[in-house]
């Protein structure tokens, strides 16, 4: 579905060139425009927020200090409306002189409606709605843009934001039960992480607001009436003198991407705070500096009636070498091939492009230069990990005539089949020319929040890995790594076992400890294709960094259906602290049933049952926002059977998850991804097993809905 | 041997902030995710050392591109020029289908063209990805006219997104063009286009036979304009 982009001003490159820019009427939204981000990370004032939201798609990353309060935020702008943030908060000398006090904590915005001319943009919030509680509020807020640089904000808020002037809440007009707001968290007796749902909107409310003044595209002044004044200390004592309610401060943009503010709060503090965004529809390098594809080849009109193909059976392996050695210039590796004289079938293996249609596109053009002229229709079965994962057929003519034309990858897909790939019955196979070892080292760092006992741990080091392929679909893999820097553990001794749960992951800090060399996995991988839409996979040994065994998995995913099932089993022993081939005594299997449902619009989920390791049973909920050019940000949660009190801090397991896809930084075509994934908490209960290569994620790259969602790029 | 190292908790907060880590595995994508807690392994770009994995090859233009080659065969070259990325360089044809022609160009983009109007580029990053040609090529055997110009590009989420432009083509008299070995007359076309956010201006040198020998045409906001001649 084609999505209009945004003019860009023009470059002076272009204007240099003759080019002129005439601005479209009203094509930014006023509140689009010089959108900043307060020391919470959320888009707004300084402390207080607005109804603003980002670009779509924009992940911020904040850094911010005052008052003894250092928080690192992540907001990500998951649709034009809707934005979530993630953060983690250090406070000084908050339970005692000396001691910090961490804290994580969700919020939630959303944006009812675009301003207009005269209508101001209302949104609504939640301010750290899911944890410990210190920042809870919520708030209603509008705001209006004035002309071109002022920006008007006021709002309503309640719980911290209800804390300086506030009255009674109006909402006790609808109910008494509003006027009083409970405690949702009692230091020492919960366990922090509940929704804590009923102090919504309740208990005092004060009026906040601020305005905003962009001097220019760089700078913005603002200025805001703080409602908040609950930067207190566990016992009530505040950590810093408020002497005013009234803040200031300046956002810096040095170039896009970049903030930097600068704050004097309360008439005593001055606060810094860093932004740096990110955004999944701001790709660096456009389309990519990908190598030009080969021209579509149209065959001349007489000889494309020809019926039959002479010397069919001779030339099939001079037709399967040229053919080979043409798609190696595109990265992709051909695995076997089935040619009659109106029909070709080609099994391939794409390593270079992300994305399977520019793949299919690819090597639909290198078959209109390479096949004989009588070949009309052609059959493209994408492999990935050894198995063929769809096929999709294609004409000849198709391919000649939309190779230029406007519209063409919308036709060619509307004229193309798809269904599950072929036998292998009849294709003759064509050696790989992969190379069956393979070796890297390279770099890791590795970052561990929250861990119990500590609140962070570093580590850099060095990790070389290597990987032999016996076939294509039976991989001998292991990595191996040494830490070079790592910062100071806690201590070495085992960790007990809370209510008698199994310690499963909260021990986890003691693997790799000893300054050794250590094995991170060593496996090998099996994939299989039990039958028609059916995919298996099974891989023994030390199958991640503190487990090893068995795990198997069946997958039923029909090419065109948005709709996947699952199921996985595994049997594992929890590995030695040394990481090398030794096992403790704790032994375990588990087990989920699967389904994966694509739900259109960029939204994926995911819902998992079964049982976890430390033997509680219970399920796991999913849900991704996914781009097309790759990008994916997404949350999820875990409830078992482990009662509350039983888990430590955090009542039930929940994370949020970034996936960018490598080709958006460099710019070049490549199948890789950056990963970065915060679990909230270290705990027994919920955790499944790590194991690399799982089936969904392999197959789906080849199926209707991904191959649609990036289909622009068939032609490219 | 581990070295003690005290971080302070402005890089954890900075270490948040950078994009993260990598899966293993050459060609292989695996999204890592710990339940330890671990936020991410920052191997940011670091590729490291190691194999490849062997399939890619590079690609050669048939023919090549050398002096010897050009003189031999001047018809399968164009001059092409693209003053924003600073390429002053020979292109080679390597795709005919009757009117519509590739042509491979000496630094690694490829552009095609139909009856001399530019449709497509690929390799610019910022490329032309088709364009609707019909229009332009009527006015201009008609000695001029009006039409409507579609052109259809990629955007941030590989989506294919067309744009419509108002075009005017009017004859712009003769000149004497210097097409790099030869200076030749030919009739001068221009045409002009307005879009919702973009104006530009290509040109058209004709010959007797009505073909355009050279031009100077549009591609996008960061390539500007590409200008090619037969030799």
């Amino acid at each position: 579905m084609a999505r209009p982009s945004p003019a860009r001003a023009a470059s002076a490159l272009a204007l240099a060139a003759g080019l002129l820019a005439v601005p479209a009427p009203e094509e930014a939204r006023a509140q689009d425009r010089g959108v900043s981000y307060t020391f919470y990370g959320t888009p707004g004032l300084l402390e207080m927020p607005t109804a603003t939201s980002a670009d779509e798609g924009e992940i911020a990353g904040t850094v911010s200090f005052f008052g003894g309060q250092l928080r690192n935020s992540f907001t990500a702008q998951v649709t034009p409306r809707f934005s979530g943030t993630f953060r983690y908060s250090r406070i000084d000398d908050y339970e005692s002189e000396g001691e910090a006090f961490y804290d994580r904590s969700f919020d939630l915005r959303f944006r009812f409606n675009d301003e207009g001319r005269y209508v101001p943009a209302f949104a609504v919030g939640l301010q750290d709605f899911l944890g410990t509680g210190i920042y809870s509020g919520e708030y209603v807020v509008a705001t209006k843009t004035i002309g071109d640089a002022f920006r008007v904000t006021g709002g309503l808020g309640w719980g911290r934001f209800g804390t300086y002037g506030g009255f009674t809440n109006p909402l006790g007009l609808l109910d008494d039960r509003f006027e009083t707001r409970p405690d949702t968290f009692e230091e020492g007796v919960d366990t922090g992480g509940e929704v804590g749902a009923e102090a919504f909107f309740r208990g005092d409310a004060a009026l906040f607001g601020g305005v905003e003044y962009a001097p220019n595209e760089r700078f913005i002044l603002k200025a805001e009436y703080s409602s908040d004044d609950a930067y207190d200390e566990l016992d009530g004592e505040p950590l810093f003198e408020r002497a005013s309610p009234l803040n200031f401060g300046v956002a810096w943009r040095p170039f896009p991407g970049v903030q930097l503010t600068g704050a004097y709060l309360y008439g005593t503090q001055l606060a810094f705070g860093a932004t740096i965004t990110v955004n999944a529809n701001q790709r660096p390098f456009g389309a990519g500096l990908d190598a030009p594809p080969q021209p579509v080849a149209v065959r001349a009109a007489g000889v494309a009636a020809a019926r039959s193909w002479e010397g069919a059976a001779s030339s099939e392996p001079a037709l399967a070498a040229s053919l080979q050695a043409a798609l190696r210039t595109e990265g992709v590796d051909l695995r076997g091939l089935e040619v009659t004289d109106t029909t070709a079938r080609v099994r391939y293996a794409n390593t270079r492009f992300r994305a399977e249609a520019q793949a299919l596109g690819r090597v639909a053009r290198i078959l209109t230069q390479e096949l004989p002229p009588s070949v009309e229709t052609i059959t493209l079965e994408p492999v990935q990990a050894g198995i063929p994962l769809s096929a999709v057929t294609l004409a000849r003519s198709d391919l000649e005539a939309l190779e230029n034309e406007v519209g063409g990858a919308a036709a060619i897909l509307d004229r193309a089949g798809f269904d599950d790939a072929g036998p292998a019955a009849g294709l003759v196979p064509v050696a790989s020319v992969q190379d069956r070892f393979t070796w890297g080292l390279r770099p890791y760092f590795g970052l561990s929040l929250f861990e119990a006992g500590e609140r962070f741990r570093l580590s850099f080091g060095a990790e070389l890995s290597a990987a032999y392929r016996i076939r294509p679909d039976l991989v001998l893999s292991g990595s191996l790594r040494q830490a070079l820097l790592s910062s100071e553990g806690d201590d070495d001794e085992d960790v007990e076992p809370i209510g008698g749960v199994p310690v499963v992951r909260r021990n986890s800090g003691l693997y790799g400890d000893d300054g050794y060399p250590v094995i991170d996995d060593l496996t090998l991988a099996h994939y299989g294709r039990p039958g028609r839409n059916l995919y298996s996979r099974v891989t023994v040994g030390l199958l991640e960094y503190q487990y090893g065994g068995v795990s198997a998995e069946l997958l039923w995913k029909p090419v065109e259906s948005r709709l996947g099932l699952g199921l996985e089993i595994n049997h594992v022993r929890q590995r030695d602290y040394d990481q090398l081939f030794g096992f403790r005594d704790y032994e375990v299997t588990t087990g989920h049933a699967s389904a994966y449902l694509d739900l259109g619009n960029g939204f994926h989920t995911q819902l998992d049952v079964g049982r976890y390791l430390a033997g509680d049973y219970g399920a796991t909920f999913t849900l991704d926002r996914e781009f097309e050019n790759g990008w994916r940000v997404g949350g999820y949660f875990s409830l078992t059977d482990i009662p509350f009190e039983d888990y430590g801090e955090g009542s039930f397991d929940k994370g949020v998850r970034l996936t960018i896809p490598t080709d958006f930084i460099l710019g070049r075509p490549t199948r890789r991804e950056n990963s970065l994934s915060l679990a909230s908490l270290n705990r027994d209960g919920g955790a499944r097993l790590e194991v690399d290569g799982r089936l969904y994620e392999t197959v789906r790259d080849g199926h209707l809905a991904d191959l649609e969602d990036s289909w622009g790029r068939f032609w490219r | 041997m581990g070295a003690v190292l005290a971080m302070r908790d402005a890089w954890m907060g900075a270490a948040l902030l950078a994009l993260a880590g990598c899966g293993a595995g050459d060609g292989a994508r695996s999204g890592q995710e710990r339940a330890l807690g671990i936020a991410g392994q920052v191997q940011g770009l670091f590729r490291g050392v190691g194999s490849g994995d062997g399939v890619g090859l590079p690609r050669a233009v048939p023919g090549g591109f050398s002096p010897e080659a050009v003189a031999a065969e001047p018809d399968a070259y164009r001059v092409v020029q693209v003053n924003a990325l600073g390429l002053v360089e020979v292109g080679r044809v390597i795709q005919e289908n009757g009117d519509e022609v590739t042509l491979a160009l000496q630094s690694g983009p490829t552009a095609a063209f139909d009856g001399g109007v530019l449709v497509a580029t690929r390799g610019f990053g910022d490329d032309l990805l088709t364009l609707d040609s019909a229009g332009v090529r009527e006015a201009i055997a008609a000695g001029g006219g009006a039409f409507t110009r579609r052109m259809e590009t990629l955007d941030a989420q590989d989506q294919v997104v067309t744009s419509a432009f108002a075009c005017t083509v009017a004859p712009a008299g003769e000149e004497a063009v210097n097409l790099g070995v030869r200076e030749a007359r030919l009739r001068r076309f221009d045409e002009n286009c307005r879009g919702e956010a973009l104006i530009f201006d290509n040109i058209y040198w004709l010959d007797g036979g009505g073909a355009i020998v050279a031009s100077r045409q549009f591609v996008s906001p960061s390539v500007a304009y590409l200008r090619s001649n037969r030799l």
